[in-house]
């Protein structure tokens, strides 16, 4: 025979929690079986440490490797909390009995993540007994019931008896009906491990009828010896509880209660009142036989920190579940912030829980909590008078008195605070926020409290180091939010960085990363928002959020150690990536950021995906960056690694390849990239000229690409200009006897002059240098130009104009001067469109002067060819700006008019 | 309930006499329970409350559709030395809470100052007989109160309506009055010189969110109130049942034998709502009107629908009744308004089922010019 005492709560009842402290202080218990994840239990016991809540029971598991969790809040006013603590300090077994939330996932899915929310708070049944007793939200009605009217053991549990029931419905869902089956069955296999026991067993109110009926089932004849009829199962009883809930809905609330709202005369509670804690003391025989198969799967389960879930390479698919402690804090609670925990205003009721659990009558809740909404409006330079003071207390006790409350409430306190200090509309945006005065006043009434947890209490080794980490570096977030700037360039700020992106890579919120260091990668979307050119400064902001530990717990699923988790995450990371080179490289990137060593194992990865990789792009901007990292990166430390350098080879054959292969790409943007890989190939072998790269392969294939004559001319002309840039390197590497590329004649093989433009700035995009230091091939454009009609050259200046604008002003001036006066000079002050409306008008005036016989017919529209030096061309305005259409005008040296250039 | 008063020609008798008779209801309950009703008031707070939202056991009909604790505010401000102000948009029943609250506290709603550009401290506090002052000098008989002296001397609730609209210096008269409860006369003589406010006597001001800059409230003046905002009817069953109610009483008023058929009554309300809210019942984004769409110009705009049917048609009111009242009544012939009228029929209103959404849309030719 056991006796078991059946408590209903509601999670974060402060009245519960009272009375829960009373009960286990008085009565001897063997057992305190309570509502929660039974996968916690190996590690029950040290929630007995010197915890600080608010803090939770975080519960995880992967599906499909994507993590999945749920919190079970605890605050120092929980019931469930004071159930545990004083349950393990007097010395009773201490469990939970609810099914671990792995199990409960195909239910629930990832929506609700607190499994401490109200349950059935939006049933008709709660809706309606809202409306009855005047408030909006079922946790106004249970403190209208409960906690207003401080009620007594015997009060509370008839109450609870009622309420639970009508809210859990006749009917269980599945979850429901599964978690009910499976608390029961906890508690059946206590009563056989306790006979002639005594058992508390704490559960949502909703499901305290139901286990309690469930197990009963399981025991027969216990229903016969069980006093538990007193209160009642069967219809009968049912339907009474029902008619109390509504005497309930009507009239309760003990002394004033909410008797004068229903104009009757308050003796709802009266009515089988006489039904005290023996009418939920059912006792039972124990020796339930299906008790212990239950127990098994209730110890199901990874338990982090024992190495259950260190699985090093094996983890890498993160797979796996377990349950560790977090801390959390009451704004993450504050059921007001959108977070589904039923909870408004969880300052308040740490104020009640102080005052009430403090020996003798505390101070006045509401008034302490109006001192603290007073310092926080001070605080925001709002101005609170003691009038205003006077005239909030005032109110909030009008509408205590009012409302039949014996004490001024949290409804009577925000209210009162709203109707004496806001003087404006409360809702602002048509009713879509609150006003700010009134969010300010929810933001004092939530309360500060950041939870912490035991050091002792067993955490997977992960969360423990990072944290130890976090302190040791000063980068633990602070709740009030902080911004971090981390110099790359020194010791400590390159080992804090890596630290936070150590962080950044597992989903860590330990930081948001603002603005990355510039480390010339040209990657600027993998490291992060672009910060100031040149600096090697990252600027982190950083907030303490709960997600802090829990992703932690989540994380260490990847391995035990930092660097380890870490490295594994970006291995995993890595199966997704399959054919594109940049995210491959990308991979790379982050770990040389994190600075975790995990080059050798993803070489194999890195080089299959950029061997199969067919985008160029991709495959120059993977180059592009190894070559970085393996020869210039002052800051990461990846300076000359060979297997940095194999990646290195392995990128730039890739790149050969696709450049032998290229088929003609369209102009624009689609040319512009594969000029800038033609760079890119380029640039890589003149500088790696000591590690034997194919460059007469790469030779070859620009070549190649040069002479296909179907080829976008930018691409042709960069392909131009990476062959005479490469004639030294190979003249080093093979001592080929191929005599340096002749430009000037190369270029002649360009005959459409509407193509040249475009050729020469794909020839400018490889190297400037062809521009700016052979002056043949300024000769060669120059005579060009100067052998074309107003036609051709029209056609012409677009290109050219798109071609020398790559140039940096003093590289135009260098070009200038390169090419001397009078001979025309390829000059361009003015705007291209001026130029090009110069050049028209200046083709007007040509044709009229023809037309009018003034040139005596020796140049016909088909262009002056072989026309002399500008002064004596037959037709030159001086510039269209100025306008002047006279002959002869043109002056060789003026400044300004491309159209000068070609006379 | 309405009583049958001897007042049966008034047009528009005030709430005090209108519902006399649950008045009298809630004071018997309160002298039954032993509530503790404030010093001159005549009845109990929670029976102010009662009477303003209705309570089915009693026999108190619903007057007002919003939040207990709303109204609980409201009435427990009057209870302390601060006024009360009541703010919201055009037509969110401000003024009819104000007379329901005064005729729960004082049973007399009557006590009322209407705020203009125009109103003088005559109005407020009090004036003379010019006869008697030139014949019998400065008395208490040449003495002419006006509301606010009435209320303090008789202790009663005083309603001060749209006072943003009085200027900034007519509002300050009511500084001293609701600080120091105090009114100095100062042609009386010294024993009749000064007022003392007595028990019972509080002000219910009112104003408009619409107008706020027409005159701002001085500083001073605000910390003389508690404020309460007036939102409207969230939830559109509610509006529903009132603008029904509402409607059918004002036709029934009028004589008239038609009533606003519920799918039409569902057209309107849902109109109104989605215009006022900007957002459909889909959760999709519509223009808002500059016009205020409360819950007061859709019962307007349903009498008129009614009326229209009953008169100029045959007696079935449809969308197009609804339509012609929205733009006549509703509208005030804003260009803008009107053209987002057009796109919201357009855009929402086009694929709606029913009779009545299919006439109302037909009806948007009445939009042009």
């Amino acid at each position: 025979m056991a006796t078991i005492t059946w408590f209903g709560v509601r999670h974060h009842s402060v009245t519960a929690a009272l009375l829960l402290r009373e009960l286990i202080a008085v009565e001897r218990f063997d057992a305190v079986l309570v509502e929660g994840p039974s996968d916690y239990n190996p590690q029950v016991a040290e929630l007995g440490l010197d915890h600080a809540p608010p803090i939770s029971i975080y519960s995880w598991t992967t599906v499909q490797g994507r993590p999945y969790g749920a919190y079970y809040p605890l605050c120092e006013y929980s019931p469930e909390w004071q159930a545990v603590r004083c349950g393990l300090a007097a010395g009773a077994e201490v469990a939970f009995i609810d099914l671990p939330w792995a199990e409960l996932i195909g239910f629930a899915g990832e929506h609700q993540q607190n499994r401490f929310a109200d349950e059935g708070a939006t049933a008709r049944f709660a809706r309606e007994l809202c409306a009855r007793l005047g408030v909006e939200t079922f946790s106004d009605a249970w403190d209208e019931l409960i906690e207003i009217p401080r009620v007594d053991l015997a009060t509370y549990l008839e109450r609870v008896e009622v309420l639970g029931r009508a809210l859990h419905g006749d009917v269980a869902d599945d979850e429901t009906a599964a978690r009910e089956e499976f608390m029961a069955a906890q508690v059946a296999d206590a009563v056989s491990r306790h006979r002639g026991g005594r058992l508390l067993v704490v559960t949502g109110a909703a499901h305290t009828a139901a286990v309690r009926e469930l197990v009963e089932a399981r025991t027969p004849g216990a229903g016969a010896e069980s006093e538990a009829d007193a209160c009642g199962t069967g219809e009968p009883a049912r339907a009474r509880a029902a008619e109390a809930a509504g005497a309930e809905a009507a009239g309760a609330g003990g002394p004033g209660g909410c008797a004068d709202r229903a104009g009757g005369a308050g003796a709802g509670g009266a009515a089988g009142a006489t039904a005290g804690q023996g009418a939920t003391t059912g006792t039972l025989s124990g020796g339930a036989g299906e008790g212990a198969s239950a127990d098994g799967s209730a110890l199901r389960g990874g338990v982090p920190g024992d190495g259950g879930v260190d699985g090093g390479d094996d983890a890498a698919g993160a797979t796996g579940s377990g349950v560790s402690l977090t801390p959390t804090s009451y704004a993450f609670l504050d059921a007001l912030t959108g977070y589904e925990a039923g909870q408004p205003n969880p300052g308040f009721y740490h104020e009640v829980w102080r005052q009430r659990s403090a020996a003798g009558e505390g101070r006045s809740v509401a008034l302490a909590m109006l001192g603290t909404v007073t310092r926080s409006l001070r605080q925001a330079r709002q101005l609170v008078s003691p009038a205003d003071l006077i005239a909030v207390n005032v109110t909030a006790r009008g509408l205590a008195a009012l409302r039949g409350h014996r004490e001024v409430w949290r409804t009577d306190l925000v209210d009162g605070l709203t109707a004496s200090l806001v003087k404006d509309e409360v809702a602002v945006g048509g009713g879509q926020r609150l006003h700010p005065l009134v969010e300010r006043f929810h933001l004092a009434l939530r309360g500060h409290d950041v939870g912490r947890v035991d050091p002792r209490s067993s955490r997977p080794p992960l969360v423990v180091e990072t944290l130890a980490e976090l302190h040791a570096e000063g980068l633990y977030p602070p709740p009030e939010g902080a911004t971090v700037r981390l110099d790359l360039g020194t010791e400590a700020g390159l080992r804090r960085s890596r630290l936070l992106h150590r962080l950044r890579v597992l989903d860590v919120p330990a930081g948001t990363l603002d603005a990355a260091a510039d480390l010339g990668l040209g990657a600027g979307s993998v490291t992060g928002p672009a910060g100031q050119p040149g600096s090697l400064v990252e600027r982190w902001t950083q907030r303490w959020t709960p997600q802090l530990e829990s992703t932690l717990v989540v994380a260490s699923a990847y391995g035990a150690s930092l660097e380890r988790a870490v490295s594994n995450r970006i291995l995993d990371d890595a199966a997704d990536v399959t054919t594109d080179a940049a995210a491959a490289t990308g991979l790379l990137l982050r770990a040389a950021l994190a600075g975790v060593d995990v080059v050798g194992e993803l070489q194999h990865k890195v080089v299959d995906v950029i061997e199969s990789c067919a985008d160029l792009v991709q495959v120059g901007t993977c180059l592009r960056l190894l070559m970085r990292l393996f020869r210039y990166d002052p800051v990461l430390r990846t300076t000359g690694r060979a297997d940095l350098g194999q990646l290195v080879d392995v990128a730039f054959d890739r790149l050969v390849r696709l450049l032998e292969r290229l088929a003609p790409v369209p102009s624009g943007q689609a040319a512009d990239d594969v000029v800038a890989q033609v760079a890119v190939a380029v640039d890589v072998a003149e500088r790696l000229v000591t590690r034997s790269l194919p460059v007469s392969a790469l030779d070859q294939a620009l070549a190649t690409i040069h002479h296909d004559q179907a080829q976008e001319p930018s691409v042709r002309g960069g392909a131009l200009a990476g062959l005479w840039l490469l004639h030294p390197v190979l003249a080093r590497t093979t001592a080929s006897e191929g005599g340096e590329v002749d430009l000037a004649q190369a270029m002649s093989l360009v005959t459409d002059p509407a193509s040249l433009g475009d050729y020469v700035a794909g020839m400018i995009a490889v190297s400037r240098d062809v521009v700016t230091r052979r002056s043949e091939v300024l000769a060669s454009l120059d005579a060009d130009l100067t052998g074309w009609d107003e036609a051709t050259f029209l056609a012409a200046v677009p290109g050219l104009r798109r071609a020398f604008a790559a140039l940096t002003p003093r590289e135009k001036a260098r070009v200038s001067a390169g090419l001397g006066t009078g001979e025309g000079v390829l000059r361009s002050a003015v705007g291209a469109a001026e130029a090009h409306a110069g050049a028209e008008l200046d083709a007007l005036v040509h044709a009229e002067v023809v037309r009018l016989g003034l040139l005596a017919g020796e140049v016909d529209a088909a262009g002056p060819a072989g026309a002399g030096p500008a002064g004596a061309a037959p037709a030159g305005s001086g510039s269209s700006a100025g306008g002047s259409a006279g002959a002869g005008l043109g002056a060789a040296g003026s400044e300004g008019a491309v159209t000068e250039v070609r006379r | 309930m309405a009583s049958d008063t001897a007042s049966a020609h008034i047009q528009r008798p005030p709430a005090e006499q209108l519902y006399a008779d649950e008045l009298a209801r809630l004071a018997e309950t309160d002298r039954r329970l032993g509530r503790p009703v404030p010093r001159a008031w005549r009845l109990s707070a929670p029976a102010g409350v009662d009477f303003v939202l209705g309570d089915e056991r009693q026999q108190i009909s619903e007057k007002f559709v919003g939040s207990r604790a709303f109204v609980e505010r409201c009435v427990v401000s009057l209870a302390t030395n601060r006024g009360l102000m009541l703010i919201g948009e055009p037509g969110t029943a401000k003024s009819y809470l104000s007379e329901l609250l005064a005729a729960a506290v004082s049973g007399d709603s009557t006590l009322t100052v209407q705020g203009s550009a125009s109103t003088t401290d005559d109005a407020i506090k009090y004036s003379w007989n010019y006869a008697l002052l030139l014949s019998e000098g400065p008395s208490l008989r040449s003495l002419v109160p006006a509301p606010v002296y009435r209320g303090m001397t008789q202790g009663k609730i005083v309603r001060f309506e749209e006072i943003t609209r009085c200027p900034i210096e007519v509002q300050d008269t009511m500084l001293s009055l609701l600080s120091d409860r105090v009114m100095a006369v100062p042609e009386l003589d010294d024993a009749h010189r000064t007022v003392y406010a007595a028990a019972g006597f509080n002000v219910i001001a009112t104003a408009n969110t619409r107008d706020r800059g027409v005159n701002d409230m001085s500083a001073a003046l605000k910390r003389r109130f508690n404020f309460e905002t007036i939102l409207p009817i969230a939830d559109l069953g509610v509006e529903m049942d009132l603008v029904q109610r509402q409607t059918d009483q004002l036709l029934a008023a009028a004589d008239v034998p038609v009533r606003l058929p519920r799918d039409l009554t569902e057209v309107l309300v849902t109109t109104f709502a989605e215009l006022r809210s900007g957002t459909t019942k889909g959760g999709a984004g519509v223009e808002r009107l500059s016009t205020a769409m409360s819950t007061a110009e859709a019962v307007s705009v349903g009498v008129a629908a009614g009326l229209h049917a009953a008169w100029f048609a045959d007696g079935r009111p449809d969308g197009s009744h609804v339509m012609a009242g929205l733009v006549g009544a509703a509208l005030k012939d804003d260009k803008d308004d009107r053209s987002k009228l057009k796109a919201y029929l357009d855009k929402h209103v086009k694929g709606r089922r029913g009779a009545a959404w299919a006439t109302f849309y037909d009806a948007r030719r009445m939009l042009q010019g």
